[in-house]
């Protein structure tokens, strides 16, 4: 039997612009067939299992409130490290720049740096979102100054800091701050909320019990920003440039070394404000779990939006609904697969853009 | 054209109108290319004018969108390298494809179907260095690729291919990567490889050396065949190049006299060292003037990469380096661009260009903070792509748009991109390190009148070339490195060939009586490699009256010779290539022979020339 082949040939022709919308989304399709056949295989029925997905979580505005709520914290995230990896950057740091974020702005309601009673609402929230992109643009420091200096690979360090932040926020929700030797602190205080959509039922009742909150607006004003920042701006062409051939940036006479740390200080501290308004918008405390590994999904997110700002509204919204549908498939680990299915399948549709394929009959060869 | 001879031998390879089209050039317009059994066939062509496409259509990595390939009289279609090796043709691409930490051997196993598990490395050793003899190729099977020098390792890849049952073999511009001793090896191994049936196809852009290998040759311009199959003998050196370029080279450039006007540079007792922290400058001393161009001549690895670097603000140094009155020692890259100092570099793709951005991203480099690129912390890319658009016209850069990537540019076109970037800022000071190298007789025409238009202009210029012939041409003055030292610098109306190629080779010292020791040596390297040079030339006496190999090998850090491989003709010949290493001056030790080496260019051109 002659099966026909692939033959992989460089493509010798400028690719059209749709091409790699084309190919990116179709990725995307052929991870939720693939993932079907095996739901299939397992004996579920997919398209069932795709319906009830799309139901819980775009199914009503309550449940797609619930998307945004996942949403926020993988925008920021993904949007820190698209940053990040256009200068070739490898932050995969962000969980836990994000856990030190919320640590930082968890210390003004627990320590507390100022008095709850009395600060306005606007001054504390402020603080804490000021605090927690500190924390994390601090800790993102670190690897960021050990690279810079000492040429010390990132991927390391922010992989191994990424430990040392959690158990750094365990000692403390564990000991000091631990709410009746519960691991976490106690509940915020209203005062420390961000503000939610359900806090203006009152007067337009349709929002009632939605706990969608202002941290998605951050995230869509972060998103502009870092657009305008790499495409717009002359750091952007810095950072673009030092990605591309850090040699001929050096020969163009740009500071390697504080662009480094400059730019891991800003992927650290999108990822802290991350963790601020997870503590400050969902959770309205610090606790053990409040990441679902969101650092690492952020890697994923920026890298399936090929790192354009406005891609990863859309890839981290994808990728909340695949979490708030989790809580209602059994087993939860179905969106895990999809994610991991649709991750392997976008990167490995860059093929097509680099190399046209032509099936070949094994008979022709020999014609 | 068509073939002239008539013959009733089965061409070995037979290409027949060849149609390759890339976005906006035509690669290859009905190209025909034909290779007879054990002849040597070379390609000449400017960069970019379809040879390499061509070539790479015969070993299956591109596909024709039209004509036809027959190998030994059968017709085939390939559709990746592969099919094309199962056919016996074979590529030595310019940048080898070779694992540094596995020995010759393991290289030409990779990738072959036997040995299949275990491997019996001894016993493939021994097929390899058979192979190695039967081509007369030297090269010790054992040892491993980053042990061995670049020419070296080019015969590891025709050793590749060779055990692969290759009959066909292309090589693509291999002795851009060769000293001109490693060159004439190479051309003496490809012409035995002929006169034992395989057939080659050479591809070069140097004029000299296809007189010298070839015995057809064809021609392509912009994807077309200007002469194709012509006797190598019947060309004359000006012919080539006009069939090359489509016009009259001009081998002598004009030069206007002029006096040098203010200092414009000055260096003051500099030193560095290299990146294997050895002295690589020690104190050097010199000025160049406005309108001046200032050529440093010496065999590569003395110093002239870390001089470039640390005017331009690449690398740390001691002393001091004055441009107008403003010191640039250990001053960041940006301090020098904005005190009007522009720089060609030696590595046009690693360090001269972004390879995958575009050309406006390239172009902008050196002044998107510059008005009116920079709008307070906005980039304006419209002014940006106005500013590249103007360029790409002035500079005539062969690109489909403005926003091709920088990689897709021929080398010609991506060293016209550089000079269009660093020249339009009309810089005090110009350092060009190797401006012309690996370009076609046309790019090089081209590049060197834009730095005669500069010199007019008043700008002062410090030329780096191993080419002398560029430097004595070019050049007001030419300083000689030779191990990080100034040896001398002489004067236009003093230049003399033999002179400076004594300089060059470290020989001038004995011979010129007054030379005093250098003051400061820095520490053990210097007074060892002193040494060393003593009992060379002591050797070197010795050598006269009787062959005695022995003190050879101290000079040399790796010597796998002992094996396998037999040297034959000259016992210390082989190791020069390593010249880049400074460690491996010594082997330098007959002055002779890198006399010819230096200069070899030179010697072979004078009869016809002058």
């Amino acid at each position: 039997m002659r099966i026909p082949y692939p033959v992989f040939t460089k493509r010798t022709t400028e690719n059209p612009k749709w091409l790699p919308v084309v190919t990116s989304v179709g990725a995307v399709l052929l991870a939720f067939l693939i993932s079907g056949i095996i739901l299939k295989l397992i004996g579920a029925n997919p398209i069932k299992v795709y319906s009830y997905f799309l139901k819980a979580s775009f199914g009503s505005w309550g449940a797609f409130s619930d998307v945004l709520v996942k949403a926020t914290p993988l925008l920021l995230i993904g949007l820190g490290c698209a940053l990040a990896f256009q200068m070739r950057l490898w932050n995969i740091g962000a969980e836990g720049q994000f856990f030190i974020g919320a640590f930082m702005a968890t210390m003004v309601v627990t320590v507390p740096l100022v008095n709850l009673e009395t600060t306005p609402k606007a001054l504390i929230l402020t603080l804490m979102a000021v605090l927690g992109m500190i924390g994390g643009a601090l800790y993102a420091f670190i690897p960021g100054f050990l690279k810079a200096k000492l040429n010390i690979n990132e991927i390391i360090t922010t992989l191994m800091l990424n430990y040392i932040a959690v158990l750094w926020n365990n000692y403390w929700i564990f000991g000091k701050w631990s709410d009746a030797g519960f691991q976490m602190t106690r509940t915020f205080p209203k005062q420390a909320w961000l503000p939610r959509l359900a806090d203006y039922a009152a007067k337009v009742p349709a929002f009632s019990g939605m706990t969608a909150h202002i941290g998605i607006l951050f995230g869509l004003i972060a998103a502009l920003i870092i657009y305008l920042i790499i495409y717009k701006s002359k750091w952007g062409y810095k950072i673009t440039l030092i990605g591309d051939n850090v040699r001929a940036a050096r020969y163009a006479g740009i500071n390697i070394a504080a662009n480094t740390i400059l730019v891991f200080m800003v992927s650290g501290a999108l990822a802290g404000l991350a963790g601020m308004t997870e503590v400050a918008g969902t959770v309205h405390r610090l606790q053990e779990r409040i990441s679902t590994s969101y650092g690492f999904s952020g890697v994923i997110v920026a890298w399936l939006a090929k790192l354009n700002p406005f891609a990863v509204i859309a890839v981290s919204i994808l990728f909340g609904a695949l979490l708030v549908a989790s809580r209602e498939i059994q087993p939860s680990g179905i969106s895990f697969l999809i994610q991991g299915i649709t991750l392997f399948l976008v990167i490995s549709s860059d093929v097509l853009l680099k190399y046209e394929i032509t099936w070949v009959r094994p008979k022709e060869e020999h014609a | 054209m068509t073939l002239p001879e008539q013959t009733s031998v089965v061409p070995a390879v037979e290409m027949q109108d060849i149609v390759l089209q890339f976005p906006g050039v035509l690669a290859n317009d009905h190209v025909n290319f034909t290779l007879l059994p054990g002849e040597i066939h070379a390609l000449l062509g400017e960069n970019g004018a379809g040879k390499s496409t061509l070539m790479n259509v015969l070993i299956g990595l591109y596909k024709p969108q039209s004509g036809s390939i027959r190998i030994n009289g059968e017709k085939v279609t390939f559709n990746s390298p592969k099919e094309a090796i199962a056919r016996g043709i074979g590529m030595v691409h310019q940048h080898f494809m070779l694992v540094e930490n596995q020995t010759v051997t393991e290289n030409i196993l990779i990738g072959l179907d036997e040995p299949r598990f275990r491997l019996n490395l001894k016993k493939y050793d021994h097929e390899v260095s058979q192979l190695a003899e039967q081509y007369g190729i030297h090269i010790d099977p054992t040892s491993k690729i980053w042990q061995l020098s670049v020419g070296e390792q080019q015969r590891v890849e025709i050793l590749k291919i060779l055990y692969r049952g290759a009959n066909i073999l292309i090589m693509d511009e291999p002795t851009a990567v060769l000293a001109p001793q490693e060159a004439d090896e190479l051309i003496a191994t490809l012409k035995g490889m002929a006169a034992q049936g395989k057939s080659i196809a050479f591809i070069s852009h140097k004029l000299h050396e296809v007189k010298q290998v070839a015995d057809k040759l064809s021609i392509l311009r912009h994807g077309k065949m200007t002469a194709e199959r012509v006797d190598v003998r019947d060309m004359t050196r000006e012919s080539l190049a006009s069939l090359m370029v489509g016009r009259e080279v001009i081998f002598n450039l004009h030069k206007c006299q002029q006096e040098a006007g203010r200092e414009v540079l000055r260096l003051e007792k500099v030193s560095a060292v290299n990146n294997k922290n050895l002295p690589a400058l020690r104190e050097v001393s010199l000025d160049l003037h406005q309108g001046e161009i200032l050529g440093i001549a010496g065999v590569a690895g003395n110093g002239q990469s870390e001089l470039v670097e640390v005017i331009t603000g690449l690398r740390a140094c001691t002393g001091s380096i004055w441009l107008d009155g403003k010191d640039l020692a250990n001053k960041p890259p940006s301090f020098s661009i904005s005190q009007g100092l522009a720089h060609i570099p030696e590595d046009r793709i690693g360090v001269g260009s972004a390879p995958n951005l575009s050309l406006t991203s390239n172009i902008i480099m050196k002044r998107y903070d510059q008005e009116p690129i920079s709008k307070k912390w906005q980039l304006d890319y419209v002014a940006a792509d106005d500013l590249t658009h103007r360029l790409k016209g002035e500079y005539d850069i062969q690109a489909p748009d403005i926003k091709t990537q920088a990689r897709k540019l021929s080398g010609g076109n991506l060293q016209k991109l550089i000079l269009a970037r660093e020249l339009s800022s009309t810089p005090r000071l110009l350092v060009a390190m190797q401006p012309t190298r690996g370009l076609d007789v046309g790019a090089i025409e081209g590049v060197q009148q834009l730095l005669l238009r500069q010199r007019e202009q008043g700008c002062a210029i410090l030329l780096v070339s191993e080419d002398l012939d560029e430097l004595l041409s070019l050049s007001d003055r030419i300083a000689v490195m030779y191990e990080g030292e100034i040896v001398d610098t002489l004067c236009s109306e003093d230049f003399d060939i033999n002179t400076i190629g004594l300089m060059m080779t470290g020989s001038w010292k004995e011979e010129d009586a007054e030379a005093p020791e250098a003051p400061l040596r820095a520490g053990e390297t210097a007074s060892s490699f002193d040494e060393t040079l003593r009992s060379l030339d002591e050797f070197e006496q010795r050598k006269a009256s009787e062959n005695a190999p022995e003190a050879v090998p101290e000079a040399q850090p790796i010597a796998p010779e002992e094996t396998g491989a037999v040297e034959t003709a000259q016992p210390a010949a082989p190791r020069d290539e390593t010249l880049a290493e400074p460690d491996f001056i010594p082997g330098e030790s007959e002055k002779e022979r890198v006399l010819r080496k230096v200069l070899g260019k030179k010697y072979d051109r004078q009869g016809g020339q002058e």
